[in-house]
């Protein structure tokens, strides 16, 4: 029975020592460790440093010289926060182990997201609104017009995998005889960008190019691709809606439906009216995993556009700039989508 | 994996022991087929997702049908892994899955055969194809979700050796040592962005990448088995394989796997069987 135990102790021995021997050593769930994994996986994959007004070499030495081995979870989550936040963009988020704490550089005035609110917009503008697309769609007629109204709340996936985003296809249907539609993307935080690329494929009447995406080559600052043409295409296997179309937005509009926005900006017939988008439109397919548990997600693309300019960071400015106060929600008033009412009706 | 990558990848291994056993159809020719089921135990470091290592066991079945002719001997060996891999903090894992494909030819450095109580040397060449693909898992909150894909293939021109030794009868030892020379690697671009299918919202995972020399990619193999005749031309096999890999680019991958298997071996129309 001892000769086993040992046997197996030194199995296990050699196997953990075999590891560290062939592949490394682990890095250690210290905060210092974790404090370095979390600056240098960003330093060599994060895509929007040429878009970003930081040093962040020296952004290491000021907090990494306040770690040691007596600094509290508590204390590293801050820390990480504050290094976090001056790259100011809505895409990165990082979340501790059990996601009971979550941060993300770049977050509007809570008042922002409270100056739109659906039911307001339902309760007096529309007649016999509808809610559809697993719940992500709300649209209905605007009273006493021949003018479409559709609000995506989120381009994210169902909870039951349905593919919701279809349903689309069959409001633009129902309002083919409207004048006009407003699509209303406040406060959709995006979601699968398959989804926001067939929604706005139903408004379209020609291939657009909407923004150029450069894929991170290396781990240098400025190791980027050429430019890759994100290009959507209008639909051929259903209707489309291509008359006038004006598109809300606000600050809690960010990543699909900014992409979305960008789409509808190429069009002629369709108008931009609001407040500038959040600024986070790269696409984010990496997660990053701290010795520690916790979570990073960030964007590992650059964006730009036709002119060789970013939006990231900056967001998608409004032709026409709008915006609700709280004493106009709780009036229950919506004099975004009054104005967009008034637009659609000139002639 | 694109199915016709797959049958392309399937079809390259199959074909060459195929033709060498047509031409190989001589008396004192042996032929065998051995089936096993295996562990292996893994421990990996993929840059291009993580720093942290993941290790984790799981099954391992494999399969190896050699050829003894007269001017050479040929082995074809296939094997398949799937395991759960696990990191230090117990809110991420990884789901691997494995395949590998080796078609090996081997010329004795002397006369002699491995049925006369001596060992027998000889060295060779082969082709192989090893791929692995893993989800790294995460757990954010209440389930589990895919964070990042990431894989390591390689298909390899190989310098081969062999040693063999037999005894009594139908006790056989056989170690084998692979080391690729020219790969063709594929692994994710740089940016996960570059693989990613927007349409489908996963991955599209690459058969096929750069062509490197050794040491750009770099994997050692080394095999040792032991194989005993019990009954006609059935007999019981074991044995342990081991396999380190190392790649830098686009990101560091290094992984290393143990394999201990276990199995039967039949040898077919081998009319020597037995007359040592």
């Amino acid at each position: 029975m001892v000769k086993n135990s040992l046997l197996a102790a030194l199995a296990v021995l050699l196997l953990a020592g075999c590891e560290r021997m062939l592949i490394g050593p682990d890095p250690e769930d210290t905060a210092g460790s974790n404090f370095d994994v979390l600056w240098k996986t960003l330093d060599e994959k994060y895509g929007l440093f040429p878009v970003t007004d930081v040093d962040w070499n020296s952004l290491y030495g000021l907090y990494r010289g306040q770690l040691d081995e007596s600094t509290t979870d508590n204390e590293l989550w801050n820390i990480c926060c504050q290094l976090l936040a001056p790259l100011e963009n809505g895409h990165i988020t990082l979340q501790n182990k059990g996601a009971t704490k979550y941060f993300t550089p770049e977050f509007p005035d809570v008042e922002i997201f409270n100056g739109f609110n659906i039911d307001v917009v339902r309760s007096r503008y529309l007649s016999g609104p509808v809610k559809t697309g697993e719940g992500n769609i709300t649209y209905g007629r605007i009273n006493e017009t021949n003018l479409g109204y559709i609000c995506i709340h989120s381009f994210g996936g169902a909870s039951n995998g349905r593919d919701w985003v279809r349903d689309m296809a069959d409001v633009v249907t129902e309002f083919s005889g409207c004048d006009g539609i407003i699509i209303d993307v406040r406060n959709n935080g995006g979601g699968f960008t398959r989804n926001d690329l067939y929604a706005a494929s139903l408004f379209i009447d020609r291939d657009i190019t909407y923004y150029y995406s450069r894929l991170k080559t290396g781990p240098g600052h400025s190791d980027f691709g050429d430019r890759i043409a994100k290009i959507v295409n209008p639909r051929s296997d259903v209707p489309g809606f291509t008359k006038k179309n004006v598109v809300l937005t606000n600050r809690f509009t960010a990543s699909g439906a900014e992409a979305f926005t960008l789409i509808c900006k190429n069009l002629p017939y369709s108008t931009q009216i609001g407040d500038t988008t959040i600024g986070a439109i790269g696409e984010v397919t990496h997660v990053a995993q701290m010795p520690n548990g916790w979570i990073l997600k960030y964007p590992c693309t650059l964006t730009v556009l036709a002119d060789g300019t970013s939006p990231e960071n900056i967001g998608i400015a409004p032709d026409i700039l709008i915006n609700n106060t709280m004493r106009d929600v709780n009036a229950g008033r919506d004099r975004v989508v009054e104005y967009a009412i008034q637009y659609l009706q000139q002639p | 994996m694109n199915i016709k990558i797959l049958l392309l990848f399937l079809a390259y291994n199959a074909f060459i022991p195929l033709l060498s056993n047509i031409t190989a159809a001589q008396d004192g020719t042996k032929n065998s087929l051995a089936i096993n089921v295996g562990l292996g135990n893994l421990h990996i470091l993929d840059e291009h997702a993580t720093p942290v290592i993941f290790r984790g066991t799981g099954i391992a079945p494999s399969a190896e049908y050699v050829h003894d002719g007269r001017s050479g001997w040929h082995s074809l060996e296939g094997s398949f892994c799937f395991m759960n891999l696990s990191a230090a903090s117990d809110n991420y894992k990884t789901e691997i899955l494995a395949g590998h494909l080796r078609y090996g030819y081997f010329r004795p450095l002397f006369n002699g055969s491995s049925a006369d109580n001596r060992p027998v040397f000889a060295a060779g060449a082969s082709v192989s194809s090893h791929f692995m693909k893993y989800d790294y898992l995460i757990l954010p909150a209440t389930s589990w979700i895919k964070g990042i894909e990431s894989w390591y293939g390689s298909h390899s021109l190989e310098l081969a050796a062999q040693a063999r030794y037999g005894w009594g009868k139908g006790n056989k030892v056989r170690m084998l040592f692979y080391l690729p020379l020219l790969s063709n690697v594929s692994r994710p671009a740089y940016s996960s962005s570059g693989d990613y299918n927007y349409e489908k919202n996963d991955w599209d995972v690459k058969a096929f990448g750069k062509t490197m020399i050794i040491p750009k990619n770099l994997m050692f193999n080394a095999i040792f088995s032991y194989q005993r005749i019990l009954k006609k031309n059935l007999g019981i096999t074991a044995g342990y394989e081991f396999c380190f890999a190392q790649c830098r680019k686009p990101d560091l991958v290094r992984w290393y796997m143990n394999s201990f298997r276990a199995g039967i071996i039949y040898n077919f129309n081998n009319k020597q069987d037995g007359e040592e």
